[in-house]
């Protein structure tokens, strides 16, 4: 099958994949500036990682209850984030992932600033499950959180979080009450985010504050406006880029930061809708290409039809 | 159908509206004009729930909305356009329209999941598309579209709801001969189908042939009220329209 | 405690909060003709610590380290604005938020590839004295730091209150198209902010270089994330408020670090005051509602 390398690959891909789709949520539907997903993220890490050491759950009881953790976060930080514009919710959103990560660090529940290790290995039916077996979990995962934001993207609820999104005063004027989507979007994006979060910690089996902090916040939003902000795809996309980069070219892990940057100073110059937004160069290319080639498909159908 | 009572607004030391009362009838349309500056926005923006009012109420249909927030209100059944159009930029016309029936469709967490494709919900987009004459720019992205379209775009919006009342800010602003005249023509349609409109509007032609009854601000107080043959003809109107050419 | 105690610290929080005055001002300023929350500033504070000591060693003497760290800061300043931030004015707020994190990111990485990952001593043995009076002891380094700071806000106050220069930016920040109407160059007014601001704060990373005698790549992390916080205690556009910030948060860190032991870095002080301030004021202390 596949070695071990290129399932841990595919397993972290899959992962901030995830956590990715839980930011596109908030950010990129709701549009409500989050750099503080850590926050949700390390929820749904850090509930599963000490029900399981602590506590004595399998992954499998522990997962609804970090997943509803991670979400009841999103919806606490989303009410203070109500009484806030733009600017001040993204400094508010920094300020509370400091806090997070502060807390976490400082607070002996949590394990201190080496975190908490040893988690258990996931189990289903009885045997642990290896490598590929979780591979395969948290890919299952990964097909769950599509579908289901692609549905809501499709749902009123999705038509609703655009229109904040646009301007919140002519929702509001016509009938749509811009708070309660805003806290929809929190909570819901926050769960997924707690989702990845999950997977996360069962999969390095070992979690720290500073997993969870500013600066992977912000690798997760790169993550999403890279890829095109609002999309499915890009989300996806820009999350296994990411992922992928620093492992294809060596060293690019040490210049990461120098290189992330200056990627995400030049994409907000030259594409600030993501490689993979609508309207980029590469996705009206790919929609051009796509059209031209089902022209062709049905041309030669007509063809083969009537020669 | 609307009354206001001495409603007010002072912020900031300066009085935007200053004891305001109104009434306005059911099924009229009755303008709102006054020279730069008059709190005509202001008004509209207390009518509609945006800002806060300091003192005063206003009744509509008998019920006492000053206190509710904008969405409230708007479900109570006023619509409003925006003096500067604040279309859904990313979305397409039709959404655009959709959201505007998201508040119909869509009443609670349940609702909220269901999806805005069916059917029953794009015809009745469309419909609304088509009485604004709207319908052959369906898929267009809103920010693409000229101002004209989009001063269509946000009524067509504000009809999702259902409205007893239309505010409508400016609508004919920068719009070509022909598109204010067909506006105007959706606007009387829009009364004869039963709707009540308010319009603030500074094109005096269109006000005098459109409007039933007018009140004119000045400063943020009602300087007159009557018919548009009563106010052309009203001194203080003119003195104070004059004061400002004066300085124009 | 006694007075010489309480003094003491008072001389620290004052000293701190002048630091962080000196970030906030040009943050407050930068936000208030631009409304784009400059993250990268805390890049131009480390830059300016780094191009001191660099000048330092060259020259053995501090005034002309502080001139080139400044001169050299308010360049790099108005070169951001130029390339960066000016073609992104007509996109959504968010494309500037995230270059200026992606400025910042890259600009700390910078110096690390340059400069090496390890501090960096910066020693001014002529500030090494220490001077008391009524018990309390004061080191050069201190007297630098209130010195200067007291003599750049005279300086701005002076400037912004009383020039050509200064209303001209009053006006941008009040409102571009008016002041676009009454003749103001819009893009030099707003090229000197930054090139004020960033001369600033090349003066504070100096400053804090000398005081900590440490240069390190991520000496502005902390800095510029509790910048960000102190514009929005301060409340956005309001120099004023952003500078109280900072002398709040000075005292606050200095008070409750000495005397509590609460369970969070200093970090974590700003950042709870300032989540706490925003639920109670959203429109921070001396900000418009």
């Amino acid at each position: 099958m596949l070695d071990a390398y290129t399932i841990t690959i595919l397993s972290l891909m899959g992962i901030w994949s995830i956590v990715a789709l839980g930011l596109n949520v908030i950010t990129g539907y709701a549009g409500q500036f989050n750099l503080g997903i850590g926050v949700y993220m390390g929820t749904g890490a850090y509930t599963t990682a000490m029900l399981t050491t602590a506590a004595g759950f399998s992954f499998w009881e522990a997962l609804p209850l970090a997943v509803a953790a991670a979400a009841l976060m999103g919806f606490i930080t989303g009410l203070p984030a109500l009484r806030v514009r733009e600017d001040s919710l993204a400094v508010l959103t920094i300020g509370m992932v400091f806090v997070f990560e502060s807390l976490l660090v400082y607070l002996p529940y949590f394990g201190g600033p080496l975190g908490i290790g040893r988690i258990a290995r996931v189990s289903f039916g009885g045997d642990a499950v290896g490598k590929e077996g979780y591979l395969l979990i948290i890919l299952a995962a990964l097909a769950l959180t599509i579908a289901a934001t692609l549905y809501l993207k499709r749902a009123w609820i999705g038509l609703a979080w655009e229109s904040v999104r646009e301007n919140e005063l002519a929702t509001s004027v016509i009938g749509i009450h811009p708070a309660r989507f805003k806290l929809y979007a929190f909570t819901i994006g926050a769960a997924f985010a707690g989702l990845g979060g999950v997977l996360y910690a069962h999969f390095t089996r070992y979690v720290t504050p500073y997993d969870f902090g500013f600066l992977p916040s912000i690798y997760v939003l790169a993550m999403v406006v890279l890829g095109g902000l609002g999309t499915i795809r890009g989300a996806v996309f820009g999350a296994c880029f990411l992922t992928l980069l620093p492992e294809l070219f060596r060293f690019v892990q040490d210049y990461r930061n120098l290189i992330y940057g200056m990627a995400l100073v030049l994409l907000m110059l030259y594409e600030p809708r993501g490689l993979l937004g609508d309207g980029s160069f590469v996705w009206r290319h790919a929609k051009a290409a796509a059209t031209r080639l089902r022209a062709l498909l049905w041309h030669g159908r007509q063809y083969a039809a009537n020669p | 159908m609307l009354q206001t009572r001495n409603l007010t607004r002072r912020f900031a030391g300066l009085t935007a509206v200053g004891g305001v009362d109104l009434d306005v009838a059911a099924g009229e349309i009755f303008g709102v004009i006054g020279p730069n500056g008059a709190g005509k926005t202001t008004f509209f923006n207390l009518l509609s729930g945006v800002f806060p009012c300091t003192a005063g109420e206003i009744l509509f249909k008998g019920q006492p909305i000053h206190r509710l927030p904008p969405h409230r209100i708007a479900r109570l059944g006023i619509g409003r356009t925006f003096q500067i159009v604040r279309p859904f930029g990313d979305l397409s016309v039709i959404e655009n329209v959709l959201a505007g029936l998201g508040a119909r469709f869509c009443t609670g967490v349940l609702p909220a999941l269901g999806s805005h494709h069916r059917k029953r919900h794009r015809d009745a987009a469309r419909a609304l598309l088509a009485r604004t004459a709207l319908a052959p720019y369906e898929a267009e992205i809103a920010r693409n579209l000229p101002l004209g379209l989009l001063r269509r775009l946000e009524i067509a919006r504000a009809l999702g709801l259902q409205p007893d009342l239309l505010l409508l800010d400016e609508s004919f602003s920068g719009l070509s001969h022909k598109e204010a005249a067909s506006l105007v023509e959706l606007v009387r349609e829009l009364r004869r189908d039963g709707m009540t409109i308010l319009l603030i509007e500074h094109n005096m032609q269109i006000t005098m042939q459109l409007c039933d009854r007018l009140a004119v601000l000045d400063r943020g107080e009602k300087i007159a009220e009557g018919t548009p043959e009563e106010i052309r003809r009203n001194k203080r109107v003119i003195e104070a329209y004059l004061g400002q050419e004066a300085h124009a | 405690m006694n007075a010489t105690v309480l003094g003491q610290q008072l001389v620290n929080a004052l000293a701190l909060g002048s630091v962080y005055a000196m970030i906030a001002v040009g943050l407050a300023m930068i936000y208030g003709v631009l409304r784009i929350l400059h993250i990268a500033h805390a890049g131009i504070y480390t830059a300016g610590a780094y191009l001191g000591l660099l000048a330092f060693r060259e020259t053995g003497n501090l005034v002309i380290a502080l001139i080139v760290a400044m001169t050299a800061a308010a360049l790099l300043g108005a070169l951001i604005e130029r390339f960066i931030y000016r073609p992104m004015l007509a996109r959504p707020r968010i494309v500037a938020l995230i270059a200026s994190i992606g400025l910042f990111i890259c600009l700390s990485d910078l110096f690390r590839i340059l400069a090496g990952p390890h501090q960096l001593a910066f020693d001014v043995p002529e500030l090494a004295g220490r001077y008391t009076a009524g018990g309390i002891t004061v080191s050069g380094i201190d007297l630098v730091i209130l010195g200067g700071t007291a003599a750049i806000f005279v300086a701005l106050w002076f400037v912004i209150r009383k020039t050509s220069m200064g209303f001209a930016i009053r006006a941008v920040a009040q409102d571009v198209e008016t002041a676009k109407t009454m003749g103001i160059d819009v893009d030099r007014s707003v090229s000197r902010v930054f090139m004020i601001g960033s001369a600033i704060a090349a003066f504070g990373g100096v400053a804090v270089a000398i005081l900590y005698n440490a240069v390190y790549t991520t000496m502005g992390d902390m800095i510029g994330y509790k910048g960000l916080a102190l514009i929005v205690i301060g409340g956005f556009g309001s120099i004023s408020g952003a500078v109280l910030a900072a002398f709040l948060l000075g005292f606050a860190e200095t008070a409750l670090t000495t005397y509590m032991d609460l369970p969070l870095s200093r970090e974590g002080i700003a950042m709870l005051m300032l989540v706490l301030l925003i639920l109670i004021r959203p429109q921070g202390l001396l900000g418009k509602a």
